[in-house]
């Protein structure tokens, strides 16, 4: 296949994710796990650069969702992989650059490779909560979080579109992309002049295409507001979810489980 | 050119968020001001539309390697700056949850950098200023262009500024900005020109979509001479400022230094760092970016404005000898078509 | 019988010049299918768009009822003439089915109990109901357009404007949609290229000619005029022409 093509179709695999609508993990109040995710995030980061070991104890809220939202480690590990080539790229200049040395535990490592390593397990720990605030959440729950917890109606009309007709328009340059490559007989890439008329083509449908829209919008009676977002409910449930995990990260911020 | 979170410290990603969240929610007012009901759709179909264009790949002459747009430029023209905005950010948080393609904690960085730049520095002083509304094919490209390169400058030097700042990787400053910012002078020099590409045929088949669209008190544009002048203030004004940043650096850089290992500075023992400071000392005219070593900070900082507007003339002179060349395609093609 | 939809005198032109319809003027009775052919181009699309006000006229008049299509008669009109447009795809974009066939009645302010009564049974209606909780992008092409049609159902209207309903569809699912359509009492306004679904289902047949009214009459009169059919581009069903 067209390298194009494969670039298309493994990203509208990655948008096309099912979530298991019957797991602990996807019954949790997405208000709980966006802000979750967001304090995990935070703290991950604010790790000094050569901290490894401290970072360790934060796996246990990937590995938490997984197990309750009974996703495959083959999923998710598919989705880190093309990502952590970036952090690879970026964090590989660290052993060359940095000429010190870092003791840990009475053994002297090379600060380089040390914050490298921690570069590697910064990223981990990010991506994977990421994903898995997807794979365990619909975007029709996301976005009627995300109004709960004030975002504009602008922008939660904006992911939700978006969210809709992202895969159709990846079909659509799939399919132009298709019909380019039977054309052009082995000839691998676009060139820019190709590149450039494919595009223009999209832009023109996907203008019309936001026509129709409007107008089958208008017709329906359109008022401005596509996502109600009085659906959720909270449950004790969420409670507990929101604040051990949160108690947990700042207890291993501050040391207060005194192991170290 | 999207910043993840490993590289990234909380000061920074919430500095991000601030000053992204500020703007963002000003574009939204401003887009609800207009209460245009077309833009919910053509907003949501567009950012579709950007995501499926990031995904096809073109390969760049000459280096066998591929690219991909960023489409902030073209989305700014077609749905003004405010609506381009909120685009570009919901485009950048999809791409953080679903691919990890930029962080989330990096994301307020990511959206200044991709989001905010082209739309609210390079869209209204750049393009705005040279092509105007309604133009001719000539000001659509070099306006373009001229956008597109000087956008992606600042964006690759912002990228540099928050992880410089961010001080998880151990890039230098001055390798990184010498690694990025020539990268990313081909990649603005090629988006700029399908950017204009993808107008100029648009003004063929829809010029309706152009017109309606874009939002803009510019009936009139300036004659091109005007246009060259606040062209060239404005790269000098630019140069000076960033520079002017940069130079707070090494200050900011010792602190962090001495906070993570307990010394002043980095000790060059290692044969590779001595050899590259050699190098370095070698081949800058203007070492350590200042005239003298004398610890005046006021001559610091005059060599290093000196620098950076030195660097920004050079940028100025490669955007006006692109320009100069389209013109002369143009004027070539115009004697083919009428000969 | 009344008359349910009065256009008079109706022209629109498209930005660049070109007229797409001159100055028609047609009339539509209460209760009766009514069946509007063409070549592309000939003008039915964009005279359907007039009837729910999606284009206003530049110049001359339509009437629902006594209602004139007007910016300020929009909502009205739009709760009485339910259109069904030609890409599902355009239609359904909402994340379920149900939300999207909620779409209307809840734009229009009814209570949530009310909403789910009323998609329940527009969803019945199209025989689809156990499709309420999926993605629209997961469905066939014949589910979407009965969805579709659900989706207007469910406002109540007393017209049904269908632009194109058969087209895309395989065999079985059309057969499904004709039988769909027949069975529904409103009044039903319907532009198609499948001549044979006329046929089968229209009460009368307009034939439009580059914005102009060519021919009118019952399907029978219409469809065994082989040179008029030819004369604007088209030709005649296969159930006529094959005896």
């Amino acid at each position: 296949m067209d390298k194009n093509a494969q670039i298309i179709s493994g990203a509208i695999e990655v948008l096309h994710r099912n979530v298991d609508t019957g797991t602990p993990a996807a019954s949790l109040d997405p208000r709980a796990k966006i802000i979750v995710t967001a304090v995990f995030v935070t703290v991950v980061v604010s790790y000094s650069k050569y901290s490894v070991l401290d970072l360790l104890p934060y796996f246990a809220f990937p590995l938490f969702l997984i197990v309750i939202g009974s996703i495959s480690l083959k999923a998710l590990f598919k989705r880190m992989l093309p990502a952590a080539v970036f952090a690879v790229m970026v964090g590989i200049a660290n052993p060359f650059l940095d000429p010190n040395q870092v003791v840990i535990n009475n053994y002297a490592f090379s600060a380089g490779w040390v914050s490298f390593l921690s570069i590697l397990i910064r990223f981990s720990l990010c991506a994977a909560a990421a994903f898995l605030l997807i794979l365990t959440t619909e975007m029709s729950r996301i976005n009627m979080a995300l109004k709960y917890l004030g975002v504009p109606d602008v922008f939660i009309n904006q992911m939700f579109f978006m969210e809709r007709y992202i895969v159709l328009l990846a079909d659509e340059a799939l399919k132009i992309s298709r019909a380019r490559a039977a054309r052009s007989f082995g000839k691998k890439g676009y060139g820019i002049t190709v590149f450039t008329n494919i595009i223009t083509n999209l832009l023109l449908r996907t203008y019309t295409r936001a026509e129709n829209i409007f107008n089958a919008m208008q017709s329906r009676g359109f008022t401005g507001t596509l996502v109600r977002g009085n659906k959720l409910k909270w449950k004790l449930y969420d409670t507990l979810f929101l604040l051990s995990w949160i108690i947990f990260f700042l207890s291993v911020k501050f040391n207060l489980i005194g192991s170290f | 050119m999207h910043m993840s979170d490993a590289l990234i410290s909380p000061a920074v990603g919430g500095t991000g968020y601030f000053a992204s969240a500020a703007v963002i929610g000003y574009s939204i007012y401003k887009i609800k001001q207009q209460s245009d009901n077309i833009k919910v759709p053509l907003m949501g179909v567009l950012g579709a539309f950007v995501f499926a264009a990031q995904m096809i790949n073109f390969s760049i002459p000459g280096t066998g390697s591929s690219g991909h747009i960023c489409g902030s430029l073209l989305l700014a023209v077609l749905l003004g700056p405010y609506a381009a905005a909120v685009v570009i950010t919901s485009v950048l948080l999809t791409q953080a949850l679903f691919f990890a393609d930029g962080g989330l904690v990096a994301l307020g960085c990511n959206i200044i950098n991709m989001g905010l730049i082209p739309c609210f520095i390079a869209y209204p002083l750049v393009y705005k200023t040279i092509a105007g509304v309604n133009s001719d094919k000539r000001r659509i490209w070099f306006a373009c262009i001229a956008a597109s390169v000087i956008g992606l400058q600042l964006g690759a030097g912002a990228v540099v500024m928050e992880t410089t700042f961010s001080n998880i990787s151990e890039l230098p400053f001055s390798s990184f900005v010498m690694l990025m910012l020539p990268i990313h002078l081909p990649i603005g020099l090629i988006e700029g020109m399908i950017t204009a590409s993808v107008l100029v045929m648009l003004k063929q088949t829809r010029p309706d979509i152009l017109s309606e669209t874009v939002l803009s008190d510019n009936k009139t544009f300036p004659p091109l001479k005007k246009v060259y002048i606040s062209f060239v203030i404005l790269a000098l004004i630019t140069g000076g400022i960033v520079s002017w940043f940069a130079s707070s650096h090494p200050d900011g850089l010792e602190w962090a230094i001495d906070k993570t290992t307990g010394k002043e500075e980095l000790e060059t023992e290692n044969s590779v760092m001595v050899k590259a400071a050699e190098f370095q000392e070698k081949t800058a005219f203007l070492p350590d970016y200042a005239f003298s070593d004398a610890d005046s900070r006021t001559s610091e900082l005059a060599g290093t404005s000196v620098s950076g507007i030195i660097g920004a003339l050079i940028t100025l002179l490669i955007s006006v000898a692109v320009g100069i060349f389209v013109r002369v395609m143009q004027g070539r093609k115009l004697i083919s078509e009428n000969g | 019988m009344t008359t349910h939809i009065d256009i008079k005198n109706l022209s629109y032109s498209y930005p660049d010049g070109t007229a797409a319809l001159k100055s028609l003027s047609l009339s539509f009775k209460e209760g009766q299918t009514h069946a509007l052919i063409g070549a592309n181009g000939a003008g039915k699309s964009t005279l359907l768009l007039h009837l729910n006000g999606t284009v206003l006229p530049q110049c001359g008049s339509v009437f629902i009822r006594d209602c004139e299509v007007s910016k300020k008669t929009l909502y009205k009109v739009r709760q009485q003439v339910g259109m069904v447009f030609q890409n599902p795809d355009d239609q359904l974009f909402m994340s379920t089915v149900f939300d999207d066939v909620a779409f209307g009645p809840s734009n229009m302010g009814m209570k949530e109990e009310m909403i789910d009564e009323c998609v329940d049974s527009a969803l019945n209606q199209v025989g689809l109901k156990h499709l309420a909780g999926r993605h629209p992008t997961h469905l066939s092409t014949g589910e979407k357009k009965r969805i579709s049609i659900a989706t207007v159902l469910a406002m109540e209207p007393d017209i049904l404007v269908l632009d194109e309903p058969s087209a895309g569809l395989d065999p079985g699912a059309r057969r499904m949609l004709i039988n769909l359509l027949k069975s529904f009492a409103h009044t039903k306004i319907i532009a198609t290229h499948d001549l044979d679904m006329a046929l089968d289902t229209a009460d009368t047949v307009t034939l439009l000619y580059q914005g102009e009214i060519f021919a009118q009459g019952s399907p029978v009169e219409i469809f065994n005029d082989r040179k008029k059919l030819e004369q604007c581009g088209l030709e005649q069903p296969l159930s006529i022409s094959r005896y």
